[in-house]
């Protein structure tokens, strides 16, 4: 009784895409590929089939037979890992999903399996097989967008009818037949070789039959009739099951060396096969991996006509389906852009100064009145801090004049009547640096001596609900405006509400950067300094009146050297940050101008990054900037407590009727007497403040 | 430590004992830019038996159908797959060591993926006291409180230019500097001995952060 005998079964291939593969498709879409869906030849490789021990059971599980694409699949010059073969397929990329769902696959695949079958039956040599024997087929498509990536491959293997069956004696291991001296000959012929041979032919040696030789397939033309072994370098780690690459080649033989094979007096052709497993270091004796058995095809002719062809690879789920790669977890350029910037700052922190408090300045929600030159410099600073909450205040549009002056604007947001400035600024400032929460509010500021219509005092009334409500959500408010009035109010809400205040104002080639005191002044002001520092209007004591209309054209229309403003903007931020290192934050005293920096670490003065001055006049002509202190004055008109304690007891009835009456301030003040004194002497040095409109 | 040249001879060396049977050394090929000198990185590929979940393509329905009884029905296991390379830093004049995990796919798993599967054991902080939770894991980033730098966070390759996972330098370089002093066979050795066996220090220290058995 004989038993039906085994049909040989592969274990077919399975794709291993290393992520740079993704990442090099990318690349030649991109760059190369373009809208085009030619084929591309791409290169893949196997190594001998391996088991890895699963480290709960200790069990040895058998990997995959892998074909493994890496980043260098479509270089010409591809490398190879050690002890692997190389395969060369083709990929052929779709533009669209749907142009990949419809694509006809049988007819690719049997359009490939037609190429193959040609090659292999009409090549001259057949020493040039073995990368035949080995083409497989990619199709993909990749969503650039999402960073998603579908593929398919195919590695189509001809299949014997009948198919080919397995001696009864099996898979057996190869020590059953080589001693290990030889094995370890065999091996070291293997690994040695400059290109691991997918496919060889085993000899024994003429004068010493114990050792054996690696030869090309292509001596199989030549060879007398010998003991005959074909051997591959075998992917599969199944015992009883083979690696694909066997099926082409015992294919390949069937239709090249039929007669070689074929035993006499009968119609079976027959293969003794070696499956190569060992490929790294060299097994101790009962640990080869390689399997040795016999096959036998029952044909009783060549056939001429290609046999038909099998090999889509199956899906995760088992399914005779694509495949789908998801980088997006890597690639989100949101979240890589968010982790570089914080990245920057703390090798900053890390390599210079480990007590820098990075959360403290990135925490800070900034106010920026203003979204002109100074307003699109200083976000742009406070971005490179790693600030991430940062509003802009602005009633103008983008003008023409605009673009080449103010970093965040582009020639296209003038057109059709220009963009609003603020929101503009902050959609700029998100198209930068996505995480970044940015807002723009479209409103005008009102103004002390410009009288409000009374049809507009409802909207005066909203405007200043709303600014009021704007200081209570920051921390810290920067005044960048293009007029002098138009910072009275933030001045008083400033004071009144508490807030870091930084101020920023350009003449032409002049610049003051300062910072307002706080309303409760130091409590341990060192001796020299004041107690409370001044605000913007301390120091010139003409009260705010409508200077815009009392100016000519060359006034309202600054003129300024172009660096100045990113010059005065990152001034205005970088004493921001160092006020916030300093530990008494807003009310950090100021260091008296004459005041020599020893480097001391108990200087009250001191922040982890220096100095926080109170005011600096930079004078671009002599290159040079003054640090300055001022105090605050009494009869101030944007920081005295009379004009805060008239604030915070009338609200916005006190305000209109500063904006109304151009005499109620200094009348508030006391600084009307001060002034009928001595008019003339009182024209203080003019700060021009920035101006969008040159 | 190392300058570019010496560390170019140390993983070269490397390299050539890929054979070795230590867990930490083994396995490791030095690769090339395809087109540009002094770009060289050593990189090795492992795989675990932790399952895998692959991302389902359900807008694909089964398109075609193979019937052959030589096709052996493999079960559809999925491995993790791990990508280890080691590229040298110009600023801190030391090795810097990558990683990227993976399934069969090529889809990268985040952090918290990696860490979260506790029998993968990638990252050891957790190890030794067998306590966890002394870092936080953050989408790119692992954090030990208090230390300045996170101990892993996302990078890019420096001659790939792929997103991976990387070690800060930083930690190690005192650390090594450390070792070194501490081994006398750094000194002994001549000197192209002495590189090689840096490198191996340094992996020591790589070891103490990442499992570094393949
Ligand atoms: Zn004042």
């Amino acid at each position: 009784m004989t038993s039906e005998p085994q049909i040989v079964q592969f274990t077919p291939f399975s794709s291993l895409v290393q992520p740079s593969f993704w990442h090099s498709l990318t690349k030649l879409k991109i760059d190369v590929l373009k809208l085009s869906q030619d084929e591309v030849p791409v290169t893949a490789s196997y190594a001998a089939g391996r088991s890895v021990t699963d480290r709960e059971t200790g069990q040895d599980v058998a990997l995959g037979c892998n074909l493994i694409l890496g980043g260098d699949a479509f270089e010409k010059t591809a490398q190879v890992p050690p002890h692997s073969v190389k395969c060369v397929g083709t990929l052929k990329n779709y533009n669209t999903i749907e142009e990949f769902k419809d694509a006809d696959k049988p007819a690719l695949f049997n359009k490939l399996a037609d190429e193959m079958w040609d090659e292999i039956s009409s090549a001259k040599d057949a020493s040039d097989v073995s990368e035949i024997l080995n083409r497989f087929l990619l199709i993909t498509f990749a969503d650039l967008k999402k960073y998603r990536y579908y593929y398919w491959f195919a590695f189509p293997a001809f299949a014997a009818k009948p198919a080919w069956t397995l001696d009864p004696s099996g898979w057996q291991g190869v020590e059953s037949t080589f001693t290990q001296e030889a094995l370890s000959n065999i091996q070291s012929q293997i690994t040695t070789s400059t290109n691991t041979p997918a496919f060889f032919v085993l000899l024994s040696n003429a004068n010493d039959p114990s050792r054996f030789e690696i030869h090309p397939l292509s001596s199989l033309e030549s060879l007398s009739d010998q003991d005959i072994t074909v051997g591959f370098i075998d992917p599969s780690a199944h015992s009883d099951h083979p690696g694909w690459p066997l099926r082409n080649l015992l294919a390949f033989l069937a239709s090249r060396f039929r007669t070689r094979f074929t035993t006499p007096g009968s119609q079976h052709l027959k293969v003794r096969v070696l499956c190569w497993r060992d490929t790294e270091a060299v097994p101790v004796s009962g640990k080869w991996k390689s399997r040795l058995g016999t096959v036998s095809l029952s044909q009783s002719q060549s056939t001429l006509s290609r046999p038909s062809a099998v090999g889509w690879e199956k899906n995760p789920q088992g399914k005779l389906a694509p495949r789908l790669a998801d980088l997006a977890p890597m690639m989100d350029p949101a979240r890589l852009a968010d982790q570089a910037v914080d990245l920057n700052l703390k090798l900053m922190r890390w390599r210079i100064l480990p007590s820098l408090d990075l959360d403290r300045v990135a925490s800070t929600r900034c106010l920026l009145l203003g979204a002109g030159t100074l307003g699109c410099f200083v976000a742009r600073t406070l971005l490179a801090w790693g600030v991430r909450n940062i509003t802009f205040v602005d009633s103008a549009v983008v003008s023409f004049s605009n673009p080449v002056r103010q970093p965040l604007f582009e020639f296209e947001d003038c057109l059709n009547g220009g963009k609003p400035k603020a929101q503009c600024a902050a959609d700029s400032l998100k198209k930068i640096f996505p995480g970044v929460n940015s807002k723009g509010i479209s409103m005008s500021i009102p103004m002390p001596g410009h009288p409000i219509p009374p049809g507009n005092v409802e909207q005066a009334k909203a405007d200043v609900a709303q600014l009021e409500k704007l200081f209570d959500e920051h921390d810290a408010v920067f005044l960048l405006m293009d007029s002098r009035e138009s910072r009275w109010l933030p001045t008083v809400l400033g004071a009144a509400k508490g807030k870091i205040v930084m101020n920023a104002a350009l003449g032409f080639d002049s610049y003051l950067v300062l910072r307002h005191g706080a309303r409760k002044g130091a409590s341990t002001a060192p001796k020299g300094s004041p107690e409370r520092l001044g605000c913007y209007y301390c120091n010139d004591v003409v009260a705010p009146a409508d200077s815009l209309s009392d100016r000519t054209l060359d006034q309202m229309c600054t003129v300024t050297r172009p660096g100045l403003a990113s010059i005065a903007s990152s001034t205005a931020v970088e004493l921001l940050v160092s006020l916030l290192q300093h530990p008494d934050g807003v009310n950090a005293p100021a260091p008296p101008p004459d005041y020599k920096d020893e480097n001391v670490e108990e200087s009250p003065y001191r922040s982890v990054l220096g100095l926080v001055p109170h005011q600096l006049r930079g004078f671009l002509a002599q290159f040079r900037t003054l640090p300055i202190v001022g105090a605050a004055y009494d009869k101030c008109t944007g920081c005295s407590e009379t004009v805060l304690k008239a604030y915070e007891s009338q609200g916005f009835d006190m305000l209109l009727q500063a904006f109304n009456e151009s005499d109620y301030l200094e009348k508030l003040t006391g600084l009307d007497k001060l002034h009928e004194e001595g008019e003339a002497a009182l024209e203080a040095v003019d700060w021009d403040e920035d101006d969008d409109d040159m | 430590m190392f300058t570019r040249g010496e560390f170019e001879i140390a993983c070269k060396s490397l390299a050539e004992n890929a054979t070795i049977d230590n867990p930490q050394l083994k396995g490791w090929t030095w690769r090339e830019h395809p087109e540009y000198g002094g770009l060289g990185y050593l990189e090795r590929s492992s795989t675990t038996t932790c399952r895998s979940q692959s991302t389902e393509t359900e807008e694909f329905l089964e398109e075609l159908c193979e019937e052959d009884a030589a096709t052996l029905d493999t079960p559809s296991t999925n491995f993790i797959r791990i990508w280890q390379s080691i590229a040298y830093n110009v600023s801190f004049q030391m090795p810097v060591f990558y990683l990227s995990v993976y399934t069969n796919e090529g889809t990268p798993f985040s952090l918290p993926h990696i860490v979260d599967r506790t029998s993968l054991l990638l990252f050891r902080p957790r190890r030794d006291d067998g306590d966890g939770g002394d870092f936080e894991v953050s989408k790119y980033a692992i954090q030990v409180p208090g230390a300045t730098m996170p101990l892993v966070s996302q990078g890019e390759h420096p001659t790939l230019g792929t997103p991976c996972y990387y070690l800060h330098p930083c930690e190690t370089q005192g650390a090594l500097a450390e070792l070194v002093e501490a081994d006398g066979r750094t000194k002994d050795d001549k000197k192209a001995g002495e590189n090689t066996r840096k490198l191996e220090l340094w992996l020591l220290l790589v070891g103490n952060a990442v499992d570094l058995r393949v």
